[in-house]
């Protein structure tokens, strides 16, 4: 037991555990890639939100990165993206999501996605006024969200979360009356965009 | 166009190594539960490019389907409407006109228009225009001063390649005083870097236009052996191509300089100055066929963004009636006030938004712009020159530009980032539409003698308001000193407008980021925007810009977009007119601030002095400064509401985010007791000759994107739009009076969605 014990804490154990971990990892993270060719079908559709419409959908364009980290469309070999942006088809409506953004990106290596995850970080610390972070699990390889508050006449609550999947990212923004819309919200669409992509 | 002192490249890099560096401290940190970085990029790409260019890749739309036609008369061709008309149409029926005669249901924005001297029924109109899916240059023209108008898309520039340049937009048009009509714009591919600026030219007042072309080299240099197209192409090499860059990887990525926001004016050669002709390859002066040396001298300005993020300004003159254009020849010039930039020799480098005025009795040119080679605030910039455009003056500094804090996605208005809308680009409060102020307006005087040497300049910017509510006001300048000193202050529109104690408050120092939740919340005026002046021969300065003051009680909430909804009122725009008249000029030639002398004063406020920038400085913080807490009740411009109805431009192009990036102009009359035709449809009575066109974009007969709906990807929702409205007015005597009211338009207007009857199923 003692024998066992001392192998378990040893450091070439923990050596053996850490590079079973990270081959686990590499075994994960080189599985299949997803194909350009299934881009489009990444986001959200309107099948998957009833109740809202998009009024914005399809490849994206400069603007939609325009000031921000992200904003070279060939950064880190990505091939291309798609977003969908949609609102209540009732626009009387005040309770739950009044504006979803869906989008993700594809890349050529998993690298590269991992990269852009990371400017998907400093995009996030970046966002005006005080943020707090939110926790994320069970949600691609690497998966980060923040909310935030804009003040107004109602105080607006927005939820954006962005993950890595394979040689994938992805993000879902969420807005809201304060009070009105909440984490598990955003937390549901973006497990619903990644049952997308996983199947894609 | 905030810009700091390192150029784009290096600032590029530094903010390489600091994202690398908050990446590694909020991993490292795991991530903080609240937390907040220093800005580092949120400057990059300030310098706004125009519409046109920045959303050349956006699609329009497929038009598919029918849609309000609100304000279109005339006995053209009528389609079978089937839709019901709501309310909104209904309410629609006033004096206000629609210029574009298409039934597209696409957008038109950006709009400008010109008086024929020679025949005083003629205008000629210009816009953005997405009738056929993307964005483009339409025309419309009228010989009959308004009651028809003809339109169409102006013939796209041949090249090389036989490829015709099919993207267009930031129209100018303009008559010479022969009454030939001018048409300058940008044309690029949709798909990558390939940009130019051209010009088209009608000599039928704008019904007929030439199709420019880029000169195809027949020989080796140096010889200037060229063709426009094939055998049997009569057009002279290079008609209308005042500059031109083929892309070098056929993708949209920057890689080589990109043309923009080009103007154009004509004015006869100074004194001394002879008509040039040039090369189609080399631009070297060459002799002119006499038969085509136009009356004037045409100058385009226009910017050219290069690799290094900032854009600098040219010109280029033509003296063939558009046919052959000089050398372009950089004229932002240098000055210690650009010294922040950081360029060799303090050049004024980063510059937008250039637009040439030309004294129609002397010659003299001037040239204002907005420059961006500041420590914190922009600069509105002016040159001049004496001899046709040959050498310019160092620039003069008429007055700090308070952009920089206008509300933005950076600073706190992430609602227009999700619609879409770009995270630097600054928006008004309430709404989502980009309002950089990339345009101002100058105009010099008609008049020679003691006019000579008058200018003005209208500007419009956030002195009055903070990155929470913006609280944008037109303000006048005028020099009498051919543009060395300048007079102003004058707020244009005399609504209320209140100044906060600190205008920069959650903004961060020196950068357009921020946090609007340290500022608060409070309602200091409305928004007016858009401005553009123009003078008559007789001396009156007639002012036009959006403004949003008869709104004073659309709820919180409401609205197309209720999340962006978060202010009461400020949110309707209409258009409206302001009027001054210049009857005597006083020289005023000081480079100290102080008062504004008694002779000096007409079309001032009273608290308008003279240099404001020196009583400032360059980099004036969050103080008082000029054009703050103006006494409305003193101020001399008469103000007059133009457009019946007030618009949402939330129905505007791309979920409310793009009404172009200038909206309404007004001319004429251009010659002193002209007689146009009488009366109009409109009802408006005898037209005199004093009348003054204006036209501007509206969104009326825009819709929200309803639901149920599917489209097809990158398609612009299908009820959204905006068209070109015209009105005429009395340039001396302004405006009908109010006709539509807050109420009317609150009724029709506030919300509207799209009739099912008019939407497209789908697939």
């Amino acid at each position: 037991m003692e024998r066992t014990q001392r192998w378990l804490c040893s450091p070439a154990f923990r050596g053996f555990l850490a590079l079973g971990i990270v081959l686990l990892t590499a075994a994960c993270d080189s599985g299949s890639t997803i194909a350009t060719s299934k881009l489009s079908q990444l986001v959200l559709t309107e099948q998957d939100m009833p109740g809202f419409t998009a009024f914005s959908k399809g490849p994206q364009v400069r603007l939609d990165n325009q000031g921000t980290v992200r904003a070279d469309a060939s950064r880190y070999g990505r091939e291309g993206g798609w977003i969908i942006r949609l609102h209540p088809a009732d626009s009387t409506k005040t309770a739950g999501p009044l504006v979803v953004e869906s989008r993700a990106d594809l890349f050529k290596t998993s690298d590269g996605a991992k990269s852009d995850f990371a400017a998907y970080r400093v995009l996030f610390s970046r966002l005006s006024g005080e943020h707090k972070e939110v926790a994320i699990s069970g949600l691609g390889q690497d998966a980060v969200g923040v909310t935030f508050t804009q003040p107004g006449g109602r105080t607006l609550r927005f939820f954006r979360i962005a993950w890595r999947s394979q040689n994938a990212t992805a993000s879902i923004t969420v807005e809201g009356f304060d009070g009105q819309v909440s984490q598990d919200d955003a937390l549901a669409l973006a497990h619903q965009q990644e049952k997308r992509i996983e199947g894609a | 166009m905030k810009s700091g002192d390192q150029s784009r490249v290096v600032r590029r890099r530094v903010g390489l190594l600091a994202a690398i560096t908050a990446v590694a401290g909020f991993v490292l940190s795991g991530g903080g539960s609240a937390y907040a970085y220093p800005g580092l990029f949120e400057d990059d790409e300030s310098t706004v490019m125009s519409g046109a260019l920045d959303m050349r890749d956006v699609s329009a739309g497929t038009t598919l389907t029918e849609c309000p036609q609100a304000g279109l008369t005339g006995n053209g061709a009528q389609p079978l409407n089937s839709h019901q008309q709501d309310n909104a149409e209904r309410k629609s029926t006033g004096s206000d006109r629609r210029l574009n005669q298409d039934f597209s249901c696409m957008p038109q924005d950006e709009t400008v228009v010109d008086q024929n001297p020679k025949a005083s029924g003629n205008y000629i109109a210009g816009a953005n225009d997405y009738r056929l899916g993307w964005g483009t240059s339409g025309f419309y023209s009228t010989t009959d001063k308004g009651a028809h108008w003809y339109d169409g898309i102006t013939p796209f520039p041949s090249l090389p390649s036989g490829q015709n340049l099919d993207g267009g937009g930031d129209p100018v048009v303009v008559f010479d005083r022969a009454g030939v009509a001018y048409y300058a714009q940008i044309n690029f591919n949709r798909t990558d870097d390939t940009s130019g600026v051209w010009v088209n030219r009608s000599t039928n007042g704008g019904f007929t236009w030439t199709r420019p072309c880029v000169a195809i080299r027949l020989a080796a240099p140096p010889s200037e052996a060229a063709a426009c197209g094939g055998p049997g192409d009569v057009r002279q090499p290079g008609d209308g191509t005042v500059g031109f860059i083929q892309d070098n990887d056929k993708i949209l990525n920057g890689s080589v300089p990109a043309f923009d926001k080009e103007w154009i004016t004509a004015g006869p050669r100074p004194t001394g100055v002879h008509a040039t002709c040039f090369t189609p390859l080399t631009h070297t002066p060459t002799a002119c066929n006499p038969a085509v040396i136009g009356s004037d001298r045409l100058y385009v300005t226009y910017s050219l963004f290069s690799g290094a993020g900032s854009a600098q300004i040219f010109l280029s003159y033509s003296d063939d009636q558009a046919r052959s254009w000089s050398t372009p020849q950089f004229i932002g010039g240098a000055a210690a006030f650009c010294a922040a930039g950081g360029r060799a020799g303090n050049s004024c480098a980063d510059n937008q938004g250039t637009q040439p005025t030309v004294n129609p009795t002397t010659g003299q040119l001037w040239v204002g712009f907005i420059n961006g080679d500041t420590v914190d605030e922009d600069q509105y910039l002016v040159v001049t020159s004496r001899d046709g455009g040959q050498t310019f003056s160092p620039p003069s500094r008429v007055d700090t530009l308070y952009d920089v804090n206008l509300p933005r996605g950076v600073n706190g208005r992430a609602d227009c980032v999700a619609r879409g809308q770009g995270s630097t680009r600054a928006v008004p409060t309430n709404s989502c539409f980009r309002y950089d102020p990339i345009f101002n307006s100058i105009v010099a005087d008609k008049r020679g003698g003691e006019f000579a040497n008058s200018v003005y300049v209208a500007l419009v910017d956030n002195r009055n308001g903070t990155i929470r509510d913006s609280n944008t006001d037109v303000f006048l300048y005028k020099s009498t000193d051919g543009g060395l000193t300048w007079i102003g202050p004058t707020r244009v529109n005399n609504d209320r407008s209140t100044t906060p104690p600190n205008r920069d408050c959650g903004r961060r120092t020196n950068s357009i980021g921020g946090t609007s939740a340290s500022c608060p919340e409070q309602n200091w005026g409305a928004d007016q925007f858009f401005p553009f002046v123009t003078i008559s021969t007789e001396g009156m300065l007639n002012v036009t810009f959006h403004d949003r003051r008869l709104d004073t009680s659309s709820p919180v909430g409401s609205g197309a977009w209720p999340t962006s909804k978060t202010e009461v009122g400020n949110y309707l725009v209409w258009y409206w007119g302001a009027q001054c008249k210049i009857t005597h000029a006083v020289t005023v030639s000081q480079t100290t601030t102080g008062p504004v002398p008694a002779g000096a004063s007409e079309c001032t406020a009273p608290e308008a002095v003279v240099n404001p920038t020196v009583v400032t400085g360059f980099d004036p913080g969050a103080g008082p400064v000029p054009g703050q807490n103006q006494n409305s009740a003193t101020l001399p411009f008469r103000n007059f509401q133009i457009s019946d109805v007030g618009s949402n431009f939330d129905y505007t192009f791309r979920a409310g985010i793009f009404a172009g990036d200038y909206s309404g102009n007004s001319s004429g009359p251009v010659v002193a007791g002209a007689t146009g035709n009488n009366g109009d449809e409109a009802g408006n009575g005898e037209r005199g000759s004093h009348d003054v066109i204006a036209v501007w974009t509206d969104a009326r007969n825009g819709r929200g994107s309803g639901a149920p709906t599917s489209f097809q990807p990158g398609r612009n929702p299908i009820c959204e739009q905006s068209d070109v409205f015209f009105k005429f007015y009395n340039g001396q005597n302004g405006g009908e009076g109010a006709r539509g009211r807050e109420g009317d338009s609150l009724n029709g207007f506030l919300v509207a969605p799209c009739g099912g009857d008019m939407r497209d199923p789908g697939n």
